[in-house]
């Protein structure tokens, strides 16, 4: 049976498409048929973040009936299914959503995990996105604006008879003026099932075009994302522990003066 | 924690040094700077002035909880322990900028953030309130030569603990302290003069609280062997970890009471709706989630929304069929199915005004053929001209004519 796991946020910005494109590498690292589809038509990164920019047919062609999704589908790293949106805004108005739910059909065959990365905001689009899933993990930053959409994202969720599996925290500064993890799950009313720290590295991960769990799969932020990974599968994971090069590269920071 | 990484003096992993011996090392130097602690994901700060640890952090944890979750932490094999130096004259600036991480007592007005952000109880907000100063000595304690020399070494950094700083044997002293005197500090009162009683009286609640904090335990457990470095009497035996690991145990239990507080405070569930109204968060009403809903892939529709859109649609494709001549009579049946999508089935009767046998004959099938598609025609507009915004939904129905 595939689990159809839509990552939403409400707000844009959070860090979605950097958590399901990492997620889905390390579900897929786990051993999971995984597929990360990437339905934000409109302002599509995913393809960015793991490389794999300027493929010949994307979900913009079969949304707009000119593909089909199979042709769509293309080997990402740590053998990710990725079926990206297409980054050209050409056909926009062609694109009809009823077509989403077939393509989704269609992909749900042979895979494990199919994660979604769903677009910011409540337009039709992002409704599509978590109207097609069956679980969602909701992702925000600790922040009021940010929470204050995740909010309005869960309860349409819980309308359309989505389970919310959890709350993900990203960019967690450890610091007093934001929402604490408490605060958070009480107002969402959604368990935290992730707190992933404010990280530079995915920055420049991102920058490389490779997913942070490939490019530095011991940072906070890959160990975080791996465990989330385990958690949502039932595995265990044993985090990466920093070996004597990434000591010496330490110093080299140190030395270089960043943090 | 804002700390400026630069050059560490000392790098090395948790398992190939006794951090106990670190800790003690540092407070003989007089260490000024800070020793960062990564193990895995978690990273960690400690701040030292003059040796002594005044601020800490650790992952999400802060002050008193990230020196236990350090302690933790240095246990690990692959735990790295670095060590930065900073000048005398910065380490007050960065001290200055930490504040949130500070271990004295009187930086609580922290905790006063915490509970004003509802995690702390009302009695830690009395007591932190009350606390506009550290009062070094607010009780007697049978430690008596001691005191002038941790005053002096604690000089303006306005430690609230003399009574750790002693020797060893104060230890087993110590923990009746918190205990005997936490709640029963009402019955100090009526010693001396009542203003500055109830200043401190109001501190020996408090104080205990730092007193047997695990961080402070650990400058207890530095500071027990500083004046032996110094005098030379008592016996300077370096502490191990497995005995830092048995202090640290007891202590823990000791400030179990004391952390509870704040703890189950963190820990009890908050107002939802106190919470919403503090960060300006609304909540979407029905109404709104409804008509975000409807917009939506053509809307959802309830039974009676349904029975009336397959009455009218009914009529309209009634009305339109018998427009088209030689049509004696007609029946029209439409069911919407809402389950899912909004879809239907049509089903058409027609009582066609047949020709005589010969044009029967001669091509009447080819008329019926051509009157079928002009009824399907029909219906197909009619249901556009119903649902303007999702004109799509005609594929979405079955029609069905039987012409006779």
């Amino acid at each position: 049976m595939t689990r159809v796991i839509v990552v939403a946020s409400g707000k844009g910005g959070v860090g979605k498409t950097t958590i399901t494109a990492n997620l889905g590498v390390a579900l897929s690292t786990y051993g999971e048929e995984t597929l990360v589809l990437d339905a934000d038509v409109a302002m599509a990164n995913l393809e960015l973040i793991l490389g794999m920019e300027g493929k010949s047919v994307t979900l913009h062609d079969v949304l707009s009936g000119d593909a089909s999704i199979e042709d769509a589908i293309y080997e990402g790293p740590g053998g990710v299914k990725v079926v990206p949106a297409g980054i050209s805004l050409e056909g926009l108005r062609k694109i009809k959503l009823d077509r989403l739910e077939d393509a989704l059909e269609t992909l749900v065959h042979n895979i494990d995990v199919l994660l979604i990365d769903a677009p910011a905001g409540l337009e039709k689009d992002a409704l599509a996105s978590i109207a097609a899933a069956q679980e969602m993990i909701l992702v925000t930053t600790p922040e009021v604006p940010s929470i204050s959409d995740a909010l309005k994202t869960k309860i349409i969720a819980n309308k359309l008879g989505v389970d919310i599996i959890g709350v993900v925290i990203n960019r967690e500064l450890h610091d007093k003026t934001f929402l604490t993890i408490n605060e958070i799950e009480t107002i969402l009313e959604v368990p935290v099932i992730a707190v992933i720290p404010d990280d530079p590295e995915v920055s420049r991960a991102a920058a490389f075009g490779e997913p942070l769990i490939v490019k530095n799969p011991k940072s906070p932020t890959s160990n975080a994302i791996m465990q989330l990974g385990a958690d949502l599968i039932g595995e265990q994971y044993q985090p990466i522990e920093p070996d004597k090069k990434g000591v010496i590269a330490k110093l080299v920071e140190g030395l270089l003066g960043r943090r | 924690m804002d700390v400026p990484i630069t050059k560490p003096s000392m790098v090395s992993y948790a398992d190939d040094l006794d951090f106990a011996q670190l800790l003690e090392n540092l407070l003989k130097e007089g260490h000024n700077g800070f020793m960062r602690i990564t193990q895995d994901a978690e990273e960690g700060f400690i701040i030292f002035k003059d040796g002594r640890q005044v601020a800490a952090e650790y992952g999400r944890f802060s002050r008193s909880e990230a020196i236990e979750n350090i302690t933790s932490a240095v246990e690990n094999r692959g735990t790295v322990i670095e060590v930065f130096d900073l000048k005398k004259s910065h380490i007050d600036y960065i001290i200055d900028v930490n504040k949130p991480f500070l271990l004295e007592a009187d930086y609580d007005v922290y905790k006063i953030i915490d509970e004003l952000k509802g995690t702390g109880t009302a009695e830690e907000l009395e007591s932190s309130v009350s606390e506009p100063e550290p009062v070094p000595e607010p009780e007697p304690e049978p430690v008596t030569e001691s005191e002038p020399e941790m005053e002096a070494e604690v000089g303006p950094e306005s430690e609230p603990e003399p009574e750790p700083g002693t020797e060893p044997e104060v230890e087993p002293e110590l923990e009746p302290v918190p205990e005997t005197e936490v709640e029963p500090t009402k019955e100090t009162k009526p010693v001396s003069e009542p203003e500055v009683e109830a200043e401190t009286t109001i501190e020996t609640e408090s104080e205990p609280k730092k007193t047997h904090s695990v961080a402070d335990y650990m400058t207890t457990a530095q500071n027990s062997v500083q004046p032996a470095s110094k005098d030379q009497s008592t016996d300077q035996t370096p502490i191990s970890r497995e005995e830092l690991r048995e202090q640290l145990k007891t202590t823990q239990t000791e400030t179990a009471n004391e952390v509870e507080p704040e703890t189950a405070a963190q820990s009890e569930p908050m107002d939802r709706s106190k919470l919403l109204e503090k960060y300006g968060i609304k909540e979407m009403n029905e109404d709104d989630v409804d008509d975000l809903l409807d917009d939506y892939k053509g809307g959802s529709l309830n039974e009676d929304d349904v029975e009336k859109i397959e009455l009218t649609l009914m009529n309209k494709i009634k009305k339109s069929i018998f427009g088209i001549p030689k049509i004696k009579g007609t029946e029209v049946m439409v069911f919407l199915d809402n389950t899912s999508d909004l879809s239907g089935y049509i089903n058409i009767i027609i009582e066609y005004e047949g020709k005589g046998l010969l044009s029967r004959l001669m091509g009447e099938s080819k008329d019926i053929d051509n009157l079928r598609r002009q009824v399907i025609n029909i219906v197909q507009i009619e249901i556009k001209k119903s649902f303007r915004k999702y004109p799509e939904i005609v594929d979405k129905f079955n029609i069905n004519v039987d012409i006779t």
